[in-house]
């Protein structure tokens, strides 16, 4: 059958990416295909994904590579420039260069999608160089046409309009917004250009997907960073069940009184026992954050996850610093948004004292005064931090005062283990005293050590 | 083994026979509905809260003519409440009463009389075509998950004392989840899956002139514009399409024809359940 071939394509890329996709759910999917009345592309591909693709995350892969191995394979006839040209209904090979990228600009800031999904094709074309010797997956074409058009570059799109007021934070969004949406169907014309030239196995293998709490955070897209909020949202939700119930767990005392009062029902047999819980000894975090330079966006999700899981903690402190510690924790208050507290806290928290750059030393010493005496043994410390301390004294005394108070210190760096200690990367100073020094560059690996709390 | 009488013959009958009992599903949905019902599996539907995901369910209850039997989950749902339950309370009564001996009470206490068939059992029992509907499943337990699971797979289940009970035909199974926690992969490799999102504005207008009787073009669109931009807000819980439907229906019952901005900040209460959504929402749209 002609279409086992791109299905099996289909099927192998999806799991090199990381998505399991078992034998059961290919039988699905072959199965669901011979049930079709018609093999139309949108049936095809809603068949494929509900078959194949079982989570949101996965779908998104699937989109990727199903436009590539099941693509129509046809390169732009001319007569379908010229049919697609710009607003005015004109011939596509009439339009110049300049008026084309200013009808892109519009309709960027005007969000109208249909007219961005025309443009996208006929800039593809126009720009993206695709020819028969193209390389790779359609990322580096897709880059040029986007440097050509300037749209890089956010703010240049007002700078055409000198008399225009300064956006407020709502239309920026919304330009922000159309923006990537036409980057990302630029992308897709791209691909489906390259796919028809060099054909589908080439171009899905250039192509290295992950999942996005496999990125590294400190590699991340703005928009794989707003993904990545919604699924610390969703993960935070999974663990606190979790905690929960690890902590209500049974004593083993029978209580009395609940088993009698359940025997009632029961005509005074004493059928279920009632045990009495435990009552859950709950720890007291304090979460201090470095929020300098990238290491600032690994905070955030820290402190995401550090306060919706606020519950399942007695209290919740948290700091943040650069080279003067600030404490954030009010802005965590049980009613506010979380999400816009971390942003507000990251625009706005006052953590520098001197220059600017990291000086762990100073705010260890900061720490140990302002809470040393509040720190007990029923208090838990977590570090985020990658210890690049600029060749400031390193204040490990402050430090290892507040690890013995303490009933345990945890670091968790979000570089590479092979980077540690190189340059000015003091983590081995603060090693001896911190209970476990984890390396902890994605979401997952936070979520995983979170678990263990 | 149990077989599967398919409700629906094409997946264009489909999409017209839930039109006629009103749930205007897209294309994607019906596929997937059409391909659930021709291969017997579960459907498994995730999204945001409130976007026409248990809908669907009953909807296609009232257009197959089917018995809607309904699991709503909750944490601390377990088999008693979800399979059955011996009805302990009268067996004991029934005891207290009988003087035979032990063997044939023993029969008499485990008969149909005294299960109580919780909503899967029930299912699975069902002489008539039956659509089950799990809703809200990311709110159980894992433990609950596998119970169901059990189920799903074989369509049988065992009770110790009254053996094993099959259902004499599958039925068409939704199972919904507002995304709140992660669901296992054994569940989700057990059922055919969609996500199924806050609908498009030409769609969204569609549903809304179907739904809500008497209200006109003119506000439909006004009220599509709004909720379409307070989606593209930072907000905690953006409105969805069962508060666009509420809140039509509220401005035709209020007898509003033309949208002003009283009667969109007075009303914006059915839309946004957040007080932080609240503020910036009348900062946005009482601007300019």
């Amino acid at each position: 059958m002609t279409l086992l071939d791109p299905l099996q394509g289909l099927v192998a890329d999806l799991r090199r990416s990381g998505i399991a996709v078992p034998a059961s759910a290919v039988e699905d999917a072959t199965r669901g295909v011979l049930a079709l009345h018609d093999l139309g592309r949108a049936e095809l591909r809603s068949t494929l994904r509900c078959t194949l693709a079982k989570d949101r995350g996965a779908q998104r892969m699937f989109e990727l590579f199903y436009e590539i191995w099941f693509a129509t394979g046809q390169l732009p006839a001319d007569s379908d420039l010229r049919r697609s040209g710009g607003d005015g209904g004109g011939g596509g090979d009439d339009v110049s260069d300049s008026e084309l990228a200013s009808a892109v600009r519009d309709a960027i800031r005007s969000g109208d999608r249909e007219a961005l999904g025309r443009l996208a094709r006929l800039v593809a074309v126009r720009w993206g160089g695709i020819n028969a010797s193209s390389r790779g997956s359609g990322a580096l074409q897709s880059h040029h046409v986007i440097r050509h058009l300037g749209l890089d570059q956010l703010h240049r799109l007002d700078d055409d309009d000198p008399s225009a007021e300064p956006l407020d934070d709502d239309t920026r969004r919304r330009r922000v917004r159309s923006l990537d949406r036409f980057r990302l169907a630029v992308e897709e014309q791209v691909r489906e250009l390259l796919v028809a030239v060099r054909g589908p196995a080439d171009v899905s293998a250039a192509q290295r997907l992950q999942r996005v709490e496999d990125r590294e955070v400190l590699q991340a897209t703005r928009a794989e960073l707003d993904e990545l909020e919604a699924v610390v949202a969703r993960l935070s939700r999974t663990l606190a069940v979790r905690m929960r119930r690890r902590r209500s767990r049974r004593d083993g005392r029978l209580d009395v009184r609940a088993t009698l009062r359940r025997s009632l029902a029961t005509g005074g047999v004493p059928i279920e026992p009632g045990f009495s819980r435990r009552r859950p000894r709950k720890p007291e975090l304090v979460v201090v954050c470095d929020v300098s330079g990238s290491v600032a966006n690994f905070a955030r999700f820290t402190l995401l996850l550090a306060h919706a899981l606020g519950a399942e903690f007695r209290q919740v402190r948290s700091f943040v610093f650069v080279d003067g510690v600030d404490e954030v924790t009010k802005r965590f208050r049980p009613g506010s948004d979380v999400r816009h507290a971390v942003r507000d806290v990251l625009a706005t928290a006052d953590t520098v004292r001197v220059d600017g750059h990291s000086d762990y030393g100073r705010v260890f010493n900061e720490l140990h005064r302002e809470i040393g005496s509040a720190v007990n043994h029923r208090t838990t410390v977590l570090v985020l931090g990658d210890a690049r301390n600029n060749y400031h004294p390193t204040g490990e005394a402050a430090f290892a005062a507040l690890a013995v108070r303490a009933h345990r210190v945890w670091w968790l760096n979000p570089e590479p283990r092979a980077y540690w200690n190189t340059g000015d990367s003091v983590i081995e100073r603060y090693a001896p005293f911190c209970d476990e020094l984890v390396e902890c560059r994605t979401v997952r690996q936070l979520a995983r050590f979170v678990d263990r709390l | 083994m149990a077989e599967r009488t398919p409700f629906f013959a094409s997946p264009d009958d489909v999409a017209s026979r839930l039109r006629d009992a009103t749930y205007l599903a897209d294309a994607d949905l019906v596929q997937v509905t059409w391909l659930a019902d021709r291969l017997g599996k579960p459907v498994l539907l995730e999204g945001p809260a409130g976007t026409g995901k248990t809908e669907l369910a009953k909807a296609v209850a009232r257009a197959a003519g089917a018995k809607l039997i309904r699991l709503q989950c909750y944490e601390g749902l377990d088999e008693s409440k979800a399979l059955y339950e011996w009805n302990y309370r009268k067996q004991l009564l029934r005891i207290q009463v009988g003087v035979e001996g032990w063997a044939d009470a023993e029969h008499d206490l485990f008969s149909s009389e005294f299960l109580l068939e919780r909503p899967l059992l029930q299912a699975l029992r069902a002489d008539e075509p039956v659509v089950l509907l799990i809703d809200e499943i990311d709110r159980v337990e894992v433990e609950v998950e596998a119970l169901l699971l059990e189920a799903l797979s074989d369509f049988q289940v065992s009770i110790p004392e009254l053996g094993t009970v099959s259902a004499t035909r599958i039925p068409f199974v939704v199972l919904t989840s507002n995304d709140s926690r992660e669901l296992t992969e054994a569940l989700r490799r057990r059922c055919l899956y969609a996500w199924v999102d806050y609908p498009e504005a030409a769609r969204e207008r569609e549903i809304i002139l179907a739904r809500v009787p008497g209200v006109s073009e003119g506000l439909v669109t006004q009220v599509v514009d709004v909720v379409h931009r307070l989606r593209g807000l930072d907000l905690q819980k953006a409105p969805s399409i069962s508060e666009s439907i509420d809140w039509a229906l509220t401005l035709v019952t209020l007898g509003v024809t033309d949208l002003r901005r009283d009667d969109l900040l007075g009303t914006l209460g059915v839309l946004l359940k957040h007080r932080g959504d609240l503020q910036r929402a009348t900062k946005e749209l009482a601007g300019p």
